[in-house]
């Protein structure tokens, strides 16, 4: 038996959730979402139904459904990609392909990517200085992949103008947060003025 | 200095005396003043000098076209050059200066161009600066650039800082005058989504500017009230300091907000400005139009102005150029100024019109014309022939132009649409292909009536709304005037010698139109080129449609035929900074960081930027003065025990369905499909033309599921490339494609002692030994007491390797725990030279060699491409010159008699002139070999497999070194690759 243990660590290289606050809104990483990615094989389309009694409803086009223990959103044709706790269900890669079968591939993306949680009043200013995201009709349920300071990454409205889920490459969180930070203090000072 | 240009009334909070300087001078203003209009309340007219000739001049008009009044705003790094005065907001403690004078705006040395104006006409540096010709660049351009010019940069870094943003809309309203607050009215009460933007802080437009009545109350105040409800509805976003200015495709727009430009910088985290991109369902240009000066003699002195700026400044401002006033108009419009300072208690010294129609007041109506006037550094006195032929001298200090207005059309050419000439209005209006989405309201449509404005806003929204789908009715009008607009056109005064100026900004007289004609220049963009008209910050909003009627009239065409020349965003200049938002200095792009990236801090490494990566290059130890003493002891150590390196970088692409090893068989030129389950192969992918593209491997996980890897640099282009082929040419195969680049911290393990190491953090349920697990094996494992993981065993080093991956939050952990386990094995982190050390060593490609120009049989791989099947890119590389036997052979080479072996170096045979034609190939990465001890190299040369043993010249023609090599074998290390099997 090996001696040796591994301990994990944010994508901040820390062993806490990194987390920032700038008057009332507040950007917090999320390390205990686990995360998958669900393609339906040729000729498997039907698996949305599947996905949709996983999940707890249906997610179409451009969707995001929240639901316990999974949570899914739309991330292409035929494509999910499904949230759930990462303490209870690290291997939710697994766990799903057990339950589809050969009819989907499944791919672990609990560490590619890094989730975040923004809160706050009037979010509105913000996101609109880092996503090109129609606000006004961006409302809760909805998913949208998009470009924030040159970095790939996914929106999710939980509570339009208050509530965000962001998401983006792990190895760019830095450079993610730093940008969404930087937003946050510059809207704040041009709401205090 | 007392503001004793003040009149009653106008726009401003006399209450705030708010202080400022020009020119190291004190001043006071009032808050809504701009820059402008407070220096004209204090007397000051002259607000700049030219930039050819150093001619004084003050403001000509009261608004973004203002050519003349460009000042350097601001303190220390601050400091903008050719802000214009006319638009700068007064701030309490702004500072400005003039710029383009020396030593001062009143003694302006350069001045002494004026006198020899007849040297410097159109194109004199062209036709005067010819010889020697070698110094136009040194001496002459540098000489020109410095006297003529505008304002100078601070030269320090912007302490500003710039946001950027999107925002959505169903109605762009650009432009809040009368058509546009009416548009924005009737699309609200509709119940779109308006953005109603505006340059100016006080939205109104015109209204602001004029006396007249809508609906009965001032213009000023009906634009209040409206402003009022559209701030109700939460549907409308209300944008002042907002120029729109460019319009782009599918109704995007770009937009400046100048968020804290009109304040005292207070160095908080404010931006200066945001730059707004707008997409737009529909959009409605409202914006105005621009009053036309008129060319005559001297027409350029500080105190003449536009009819229409002088009005403006007298009703919003409250403010006159001077407390006597003459004003020379050739349409009723002019009137108004007379009419409007005259009620402010200004003296109307007279009208001068040349029409028999003018319309008379309770002043002096002379029918006739302006030929001269008078005042060196400010108007002292107008010299006007009358219709009779007598002459007569004026003494005034101020002096309104109008030769009607031209409706603002450059936003509707942004995509190469052409304007329409108007024969009732003399003017160009809006015509050809608008932007998508675009229609044309009020004065900029060439609806030049306060009434006409207003129903144009109306009707304008209701139509764009109806393309929509969205039903809207127009509002009542509010009864405004409605005066029938009729323009002649009376672009100069024949008479006087003196020069008669078109574009006050480049200093062009109705001569160098003349000139340009006759020196074959008639073609309008010829004519822009030659003399400079229309260029710089006013872009000709003042002068273009002046300068191609001169045009016009010397080549017997019409306007319409003479056409303008190309509008091109942006409307108003804008600052740099705001165009580079967040992404300056270490922000410029965003970076990636390894999982290994705060333990490598830790440890010191010194880190390079690899595409948006920061890997580690190399980890100095206490003693290392020189980064080759490090890069040799860690190559050396993987040579010898072990080592580790964090490859997570290489792009890893999950590959899953039922045809996952038909699609691999297809995008590498090689075989996959009999690759067993728990098996590695190399895979090397051409591009469709028969290029190599990218190498990397597959590792086979399941029968339906492979992990692919490719290179660093290459992860986004080969992924996309992989995405193309399964949507584009290979929809019928099932096969899925995920990156799972981030999702796995992957470290090399290499060296004899690697196996050991590993030994001791795998769990022992996996038998890893040579037997169990040989040279290309792969597997999911376990390691730590369970921690889920995969083992690959390759190498890039030549030695015995492996490559693990567990999910990346344990990365971190996992490369202190290779630390510790191997301590007794003396283990070594590498960082990226020790690792391009290793590979040139063993002969190993990477992007140097895969630089897109070279073939599989170039790389020695011809026989690699398989015959057995088709793959992309399979046909084309056995193309003749990509094929041949004797062509370019990847090779080895080492150093003889020298210490370096540059990469890069070209390649001749020992004795040949080192020219284009004798060029043999190339050096594509180079290093010293710790090993070997000295340098070797990898390289492309002509014959290469037949030639091994022969010293050819390693060249650097540009800087004339050269140095002797041997080509040998590109493995230097282990060419039997034992050590892999071990």
């Amino acid at each position: 038996m090996t001696e040796y243990r591994l301990f994990p660590r944010t994508a901040f290289g820390a062993e806490s959730a990194h987390s920032v606050s700038i008057a009332g809104v507040t950007l917090t990483e999320r390390p205990d979402v686990a995360l998958a990615s669900v393609a339906a094989r040729t000729g498997e389309a039907e698996i949305a139904g599947t996905m949709a009694e996983l999940c707890g409803g249906p997610c179409g086009v451009g969707q995001y459904k929240e639901g316990a223990p999974f949570s899914t959103f739309w991330s292409g044709p035929d494509q999910w990609f499904v949230l759930a706790d990462h303490a209870a269900h690290e291997t939710l890669a697994a766990e799903l392909q057990a339950r589809l079968g050969d009819r989907a591939s499944v791919t672990e993306q609990n560490d590619g990517w890094v989730v975040f949680d923004l809160t706050g009043n009037a979010l509105t200013p913000m996101l609109e200085r880092l996503c090109n995201i129609d606000l006004a009709r961006f409302e809760a349920g909805q998913a949208q992949r998009c470009v924030i300071e040159h970095i790939s990454s996914f929106v999710l409205c939980r509570d339009p103008g208050l509530s965000y889920r962001l998401m983006c490459g792990r190895s760019f969180a830095r450079s993610f947060a730093h940008a969404v930070e930087t937003i946050m203090a510059s809207v704040a000072a041009q709401a205090a003025a | 200095m007392t503001q004793s240009n003040r009149l009653n009334g106008g726009q401003i909070d006399r209450a705030q005396l708010l202080r400022f300087t020009f020119d190291g001078q004190s001043y006071s203003g009032h808050a809504g003043d701009t820059l402008a209009s407070a220096l004209l309340s204090n007397g000051v007219r002259l607000m700049g000098r030219s930039f050819k000739y150093h001619r004084p001049r003050g403001p000509i008009s009261a608004g973004s076209e203002e050519p003349n009044a460009l000042m350097m705003i601001g303190d220390g790094a601050r400091v903008e050059p050719n802000t214009r005065a006319t638009v700068a907001e007064l701030y309490d403690g702004l500072t400005a200066k003039s710029q383009n004078a020396w030593p001062s705006l009143k003694l302006d040395a350069l001045g002494i161009n004026d006198v020899f104006s007849n040297f410097l006409t159109a194109g004199f540096y062209y036709k005067t600066f010819m010889w020697p010709r070698a110094f136009w660049e040194k001496f002459y351009e540098p000489a020109i650039r410095k006297a003529a010019g505008l304002g100078r940069l601070s030269m320090q870094e912007d302490p500003d800082c710039y946001d950027k943003g999107f925002l959505h809309c169903d109605l762009l309203v650009i432009g809040a005058g009368p058509s546009g607050l009416m548009a924005a009215l009737t699309a609200a009460r509709a119940g779109a989504r308006v953005i109603l933007a505006d340059e100016d802080f006080r939205m109104g437009g015109r209204l602001n500017a004029e006396t007249h009545e809508l609906g009965g109350q001032s213009g000023a105040d009906w634009a209040t009230a409206t402003l009022a409800e559209l701030a109700s509805f939460d549907t409308v976003r209300l944008m002042t300091r907002t120029t729109v200015f460019g319009a782009y495709d599918h109704g995007v727009f770009g937009a400046v907000e100048r968020v804290s430009d009109h304040l005292r910088p207070t160095g908080d985290t404010r931006p200066r400005q945001t730059l707004w991109r707008i997409y737009a369902r529909r959009s409605l240009l409202c914006a105005g139009a621009t009053e036309r000066m008129v060319g005559f003699a001297n027409n350029d002195r500080p105190g003449i102005l536009q009819a229409g700026a002088l009005r403006a400044y007298a009703n919003r401002w409250a403010v006159t150029a001077g407390l006597r006033v003459t004003v020379f108009t050739n349409n009723d419009d002019g009137h108004r100024t007379a009419r409007d300072l005259a009620a402010k208690g200004v003296e109307i010294v007279a009208v001068i019109d040349p029409r028999a129609e003018a319309p008379q007041g309770d002043w002096r109506v002379i029918r006739g014309q302006v030929v001269d006037t008078k005042g060196r550094l400010g108007l002292k006195s107008v010299t006007v022939r009358g219709h009779d032929g007598r002459q007569e001298v004026l003494q005034v200090e101020g002096l309104g132009v109008s030769g009607g207005w031209n409706p603002n059309v450059s936003l509707t050419c942004h995509q190469r649409g052409r304007p329409e000439w108007r024969e009732d209005i003399a003017a160009f209006v809006p015509g050809g292909t608008l932007p998508v989405g675009m229609a044309v309201a009020g004065a900029a449509a060439g609806d030049l009536s306060t009434h006409g404005a207003l129903r144009g806003g109306a009707e304008g929204a209701v139509a764009s709304l109806e393309a929509l789908g969205i039903s809207a009715k127009a509002p009542e009008l509010p009864e405004a005037e409605d005066a029938p607009v009729q323009q002649t056109p009376l672009w100069y005064v024949g008479e006087g010698k003196a020069r008669k100026w078109i574009d006050f900004q480049n200093d062009v007289t109705v001569k160098d139109v003349k000139l340009a004609h006759q020196e074959g220049f008639v073609s309008v963009e010829h004519l822009k080129r030659y003399t400079t008209l229309g260029m710089a910050t006013d872009q000709g909003k003042n002068s273009n449609l002046g300068g191609l009627a001169v045009m016009a009239e010397l080549t017997g065409q019409t306007i319409a035929q003479t056409g303008t020349t190309m509008f091109r965003p942006p409307y108003t200049p804008v600052a740099m900074g705001a165009l580079a938002g967040r992404s300056v200095g270490k922000d410029f792009k965003p970076t990636r960081l390894t999982p290994s990236h705060h333990w490598a801090e830790k440890q010191g490494a010194v880190f390079v930027e690899v595409g948006q990566w920061m890997r580690a290059q190399w980890f100095p130890q206490l003693g290392e003065t020189h980064w080759r003493q490090s890069v040799d002891r860690e190559a050396l150590a993987v040579r010898k025990s072990v080592g580790v390196c964090d490859v997570t970088t290489l792009g890893k692409v999950d590959v899953q369905g039922r045809d996952a090893a038909e699609f691999l068989n297809l995008i590498y030129a090689n075989g996959f499909a009999k690759l067993a389950v728990g098996k590695t192969r190399y895979g090397l992918m051409l591009r469709e033309d028969g290029i190599a593209m990218d190498d990397g491997t597959a590792a086979r996980l399941a029968e339906d599921h492979f992990v692919v890897t490719t290179t660093t640099a290459n992860a986004g282009p080969v992924y996309r490339h992989m995405e193309f082929v399964r949507q584009c040419l290979r929809p019928d195969l099932d096969v899925q494609l995920i990156s799972t680049t981030d999702s796995w911290a992957q470290y090399a393990v290499a060296g004899p002692n690697a196996r050991k190491l590993l030994q001791k953090i795998v769990d022992p349920e996996f038998d890893i030994s040579n037997e169990a697990f040989p040279f290309m094996g792969c597997a999911e494992i376990t390691v730590c007491g369970g921690t889920r993981a995969r083992l690959f065993r390759i190498s890039f080093s030549g030695e015995l390797a492996y490559e693990i991956a567990v999910p990346t939050r344990y990365g971190e952990s996992l490369i202190e725990v290779l630390m510790a386990a191997g301590e007794e094995f003396d283990v070594t982190p590498y960082g990226t030279e020790a690792l391009g050390v290793l590979r040139i060593e063993k002969g190993h490609a990477a992007g140097n060699e895969l630089n897109g120009q070279t073939s599989a049989a170039h790389l020695g791989m011809a026989r690699m491409v398989s015959t057995k099947k088709d793959s992309i890119g399979a046909v084309l590389t056995r193309r003749e010159e990509l094929s041949r036997e004797d062509g370019l052979r990847l090779m080895g080479f080492e150093a003889i008699d020298s210490d370096t072996l540059p990469a890069g170096s070209h390649l001749f045979a020992e004795g040949a002139a080192h020219r284009p034609e004798t060029d043999q190939g190339w050096l594509t990465s180079a290093c010293y070999s710790p090993h070997l001890g000295k340098p070797i190299a990898l390289g492309y040369i002509k014959q290469g497999g037949e030639r091994i043993g022969e010293v050819v010249t390693a060249a650097n023609p540009v800087e004339g070194t050269s140095v002797k090599a041997r080509i040998v074998s590109p493995h230097f290390i282990d060419p039997e690759g034992a050590r892999l099997r071990d």
